[in-house]
């Protein structure tokens, strides 16, 4: 079931008023069934999955926390290893095993691989990385082991983080489901203006930009530079819209219950450097490996040094572009955002001397729009291994981004040729549309940076909060894409 | 006053309850409806909806009018805040939105005069115009012959090649200028190939494969083409028996005695849609759901697919082609069969639902037949933009201009014209 479909439009409002309509103690089984009821809408068998993951994790918690010194340690790793493994089996196998078959052909070894034609359950590697936070924080004594595997099973299953996100951890989602929540109107309307919100960006903007964006990278050949620009550009704002979108449904659905989850976007266009922006997006992942695989590295290390601080950035981010996918352009993607850290680190005492010769720093807010923009385009063109489908697509868009911008220049006013290359084949409206849709996007997070959009309607005149509200409806109604596209996060 | 307030308020819920009561799919229909009555169970599910939205609102004012009387003011301003944010989502629909082309185009009275052997053929000579905006300005010219062509003598001029186009509406061109047919176009860009081409056209609306088989028969190799171009569309499979014949003749009849216009008259749902764009918007997007949602419960049906799956059909319908390939043939011509896709394929082509045309190609590669398959021409991401508005099947002229350039293409690397 995808929030975008008419099915949510039923499913949401029922599973939200039988949930305040039923007695306190039986709400988390309500919505352990709503949840289940919603991840079986995919593929049903594939619960099992998550039943198996749920009962070792279960047993592992308990055992983790009644036991006393190595065997601690044992039993979190047979629930690490059994999560790994499971999301290893659907997710890397083949890829591990393609891998191997080049390595042993070019070595001249025969080797018979053996592939599975098996689906990838859908949001798996989103709900094996909470799994796994639950045994770490248990070990770490930092969450109690759950006794009742029911509301286990629902800090996995629930529904709106389910697929996609935001990873959640136990000391912060669990005790929420024993909370009794009441009824509050202001609670619930701003969590739908959340959900609002995240349509918004999800179906106006970035399923209006992927129209410019599929085309480009499903035909690269058929595109000169401009198109490849626009698709880059457009492809990093579409895909913002698209993750944050989800994350803004998700965080508002649970809201309206009551439960309070993490945020996982904090205006991450407005970060002046790369570490920076990876404390702003996808906050929920890059936190988890911070916690649980950069610092436990850096410990690793008795002495150390840049080097080997650079050897754990090295190793988290390439993971980071791992988990996003099964392919060497996820791994490059990763890998490349380390790249992107270690050369600003390397370079940072050399940039502050040319900056200072240059004189920028007496006008820091152009200095900071500057810093800003290289970020974003930094990014963007990382953002091409993510897109592409592969690494020869990537390597051909590289190599003709520079192609026919004389062409462009000539004939700028040539209908014909704006259609094809630069409107992408749909219509004029439709781009300026995108564009004009990307651009109150950047002003709604600038005005943001001092205080939530939505806090400030709150308290202005009810007047304002209607048309505000109803603005919003009708805009998704009117300028919205319901194609039924998939969110882009889903399929990891 | 105070009392006052509630009075007023207690007979404001009543009367609302009692608008919801009457605001029902009857009613409305007498209101908007061309026909005077909503049959689609789409909007008697939207109308029904609003209906009990407002009943419930005015019973609820109704039962406590304490709280209108108390809040009216801030009642007031969450109406006129929606009422205000409907007009400046209007102001931005008219800047970004293109005002929408649909509707049945609309054809003139006395366009068909009824034909023993195809049921019914175009009245030689009339001079119309497509009945329904925004198409009421483009003209239907049909020669003395019979087609929306211009006149042909049926002697070949010395040195001329003829290419004979066989097909129904999709050939003809609803919508669009007769130049702007595909045929047309193709003719123009043979002759900048300085080819000494002319391009007989005759698409005739409705018609199906038997109909145009028949016409050839009876009339088609009279103007003695080089190269018969056949358009194929996914209803040709079925046949078209002599029964059916006899009742198209009998329904044309009736027409032509009636005489009366059948312009399709605008109800003031159409009105609203072609002023109102965010009406339009919202009605496209209430239509596509319920599309999808009939979609997903009941299974996409292509009923096709299984028209052309059925062995009858399919050994009758290939019999014919090949009866019409062998004539063709012997005397001296070439047949090129063009395929043109229906807009709901598209999505089912991932889905392997393409039988029509990949049992048509193999077929053609077999029986050394000539097949341009335009389904991937027009498979692509912006594939509205060569369709006439709200059709799955009729092409507008950059759709015809398309076909036009790959049919060209085809016939230059088939060597069609050198055999």
């Amino acid at each position: 079931m995808l929030f975008n479909s008419l099915q949510f439009l039923i499913f949401f409002p029922l599973t939200t008023l039988v949930y305040f309509l039923i007695p306190h103690p039986f709400r988390w089984g309500w919505l352990l069934l709503a949840s289940a009821y919603f991840y079986m809408s995919f593929v049903p068998v594939y619960i099992l999955i998550l039943v198996a993951t749920i009962v070792i994790d279960f047993f592992c918690g308990i055992l983790i926390e009644n036991a006393k010194g190595r065997s601690r340690k044992f039993f979190l790793l047979v629930s690490i290893l059994a999560n790994i493994g499971i999301l290893f089996f659907f997710k890397y196998f083949n890829f591990f095993n393609e891998n191997l078959l080049a390595l042993t052909n070019f070595l001249h070894i025969a080797y018979d691989p053996l592939i599975l034609k098996i689906a990838l359950p859908i949001g798996l590697s989103f709900h094996v990385f909470q799994s796994i936070s639950y045994t770490i924080e248990v070990y770490r004594g930092r969450q109690k082991a759950e006794h009742n595997i029911g509301i286990l099973a629902l800090y996995v299953l629930f529904y709106p983080q389910l697929v996609a996100g935001p990873i959640e951890r136990p000391q912060h989602l669990i005790h929420q489901f024993y909370e009794r929540h009441k009824f509050e109107i202001r609670r619930i309307l701003s969590g739908l203006t959340l959900i609002l919100g995240g349509f918004l960006k999800k179906v106006v903007i970035a399923d209006r930009l992927a129209q410019f964006v599929n085309p480009v990278f499903s035909n690269t050949t058929d595109y000169y530079g401009v198109s490849f620009m626009i698709a880059i550009i457009f492809f990093t704002f579409q895909i913002y819209c698209d993750f944050s979108g989800y994350c803004d449904i998700a965080v508002g659905s649970a809201l309206v219950l009551g439960i309070k989850i993490m945020q996982n976007f904090d205006r991450p266009f407005f970060a002046r450097t790369v570490a920076k922006f990876w404390q702003r997006w996808h906050i929920s992942l890059s936190s988890w490996l911070r916690d649980y695989l950069y610092y436990p590295i850096v410990f690793f290390f008795k002495k150390k040094n840049s080097f080997k601080l650079y050897l754990s950035s090295l190793i988290t981010f390439t993971l980071i572009g791992l988990w996003h996918g099964a392919n060497w352009t996820f791994i490059i993607f990763g890998t490349l955002q380390a790249v992107y850290l270690i050369v600003g680190q390397t370079t940072k005492a050399f940039r502050t001397q040319i900056v200072e010769w240059l004189g920028i720093v007496k006008w820091p807010k152009c200095y900071h729009v500057w810093q800003s923009i290289m970020v974003f385009g930094l990014f963007s063109l990382s953002l091409v291994f993510f897109r592409a489908d592969t690494l020869s697509d990537v390597f051909y868009i590289f190599s003709h981004i520079g192609d026919g911008w004389s062409l462009f220049f000539s004939q700028i006013t040539d209908i014909q040729f704006l259609n094809q290359y630069v409107f992408i084949g749909y219509t004029r409206s439709e781009f300026f549309l995108a564009v004009f849709s990307v651009f109150i996007l950047i002003l709604f997070e600038f005005l943001e940076r001092k205080e939530w959009v939505r806090a400030f309607i709150t308290r202005r005149p009810v007047f304002f909060g209607s048309f505000t509200f109803a603005f919003g409806v009708l805009t998704l109604l009117v300028f919205g894409k319901f194609s039924g596209q998939e969110f882009i996060y889903f399929q990891f | 006053m105070a009392s006052r307030t509630i009075l007023i308020s207690k007979l404001f819920g009543l009367s609302l309850s009692i608008t919801g009561i009457f605001l029902n799919p009857s009613v409305v229909g007498k209101l908007v409806a061309t026909d005077g009555q909503i049959e689609q169970l789409r909007f008697q599910i939207i109308i029904i909806s609003f209906e009990a939205i407002i009943f419930i609102l005015g019973i609820s004012i109704f039962l406590f009018p304490e709280f209108l009387a108390k809040k009216w003011r801030s009642c007031s301003l969450v109406v006129l805040g929606i009422a205000v944010a409907f007009v400046v989502i209007e102001f931005s629909a008219r800047i970004f939105l293109d005002r929408p082309a649909f509707g049945w185009y609309g054809y003139p009275s006395g366009l068909y005069l009824p034909d023993a052997t195809r049921g019914f053929r175009f009245t030689p000579n009339f001079k119309g115009h497509f009945l329904n905006p925004p198409y009421d300005t483009i003209p239907i010219n049909i020669n003395s012959r019979g087609l929306r062509d211009v006149e042909h003598e049926y002697e070949k001029p010395k040195g001329v090649m003829r290419i004979l186009g066989l097909g129904d509406s999709v050939m003809f061109g609803p919508g669009i200028l007769s130049e702007e047919t595909y045929l047309s176009k193709l003719e123009q860009l043979l002759k900048q190939h300085e080819m000494n081409v002319e391009i007989i056209k005759a698409g005739v609306n409705s018609y199906s494969f038997d109909q145009e088989y028949i016409y050839y028969l009876e009339e088609g190799y009279r103007y003695d083409p080089d190269i018969v171009i056949v358009n194929v569309i996914h209803k040709d499979i079925l046949p078209v028996t002599q029964e059916k014949i006899a009742d198209l003749y009998k329904e044309t009849t009736k027409a032509l005695t009636n005489q009366e216009e059948k312009k399709e008259k605008q109800g003031s749902i159409f009105k609203l849609r072609l002023e109102c764009l965010s009406c339009n918007a919202i009605y496209m997007l209430f239509d596509s759901l319920f599309e999808n949602w009939n979609k997903s419960s009941l299974g996409h049906v292509d009923n096709w697919t299984a028209e052309w799956e059925n062995m009858v059909n399919w050994k009758k319908y290939t019999e014919k082609i090949i009866n019409l390939h062998k004539r063709l043939e012997s005397e001296g011509r070439h047949l090129v069969l063009v395929i043109f896709p229906f807009t709901e394929q598209f999505s089912a082509v991932n889905r392997g639902e393409v039988v029509f045309q990949t049992k048509l190609t193999d077929f053609g590669e077999k029986e050394n037949i000539l097949v341009l398959d335009l389904l991937p021409l027009l498979n692509v991401s912006s594939y509205y933009r060569y369709y006439l508005g709200g059709d799955s099947v009729h092409l507008n002229n950059q759709g015809h201009r398309l076909v036009a350039e790959a049919l060209k293409t085809f016939l230059l690397e088939n060597a069609v014209f050198l055999r």
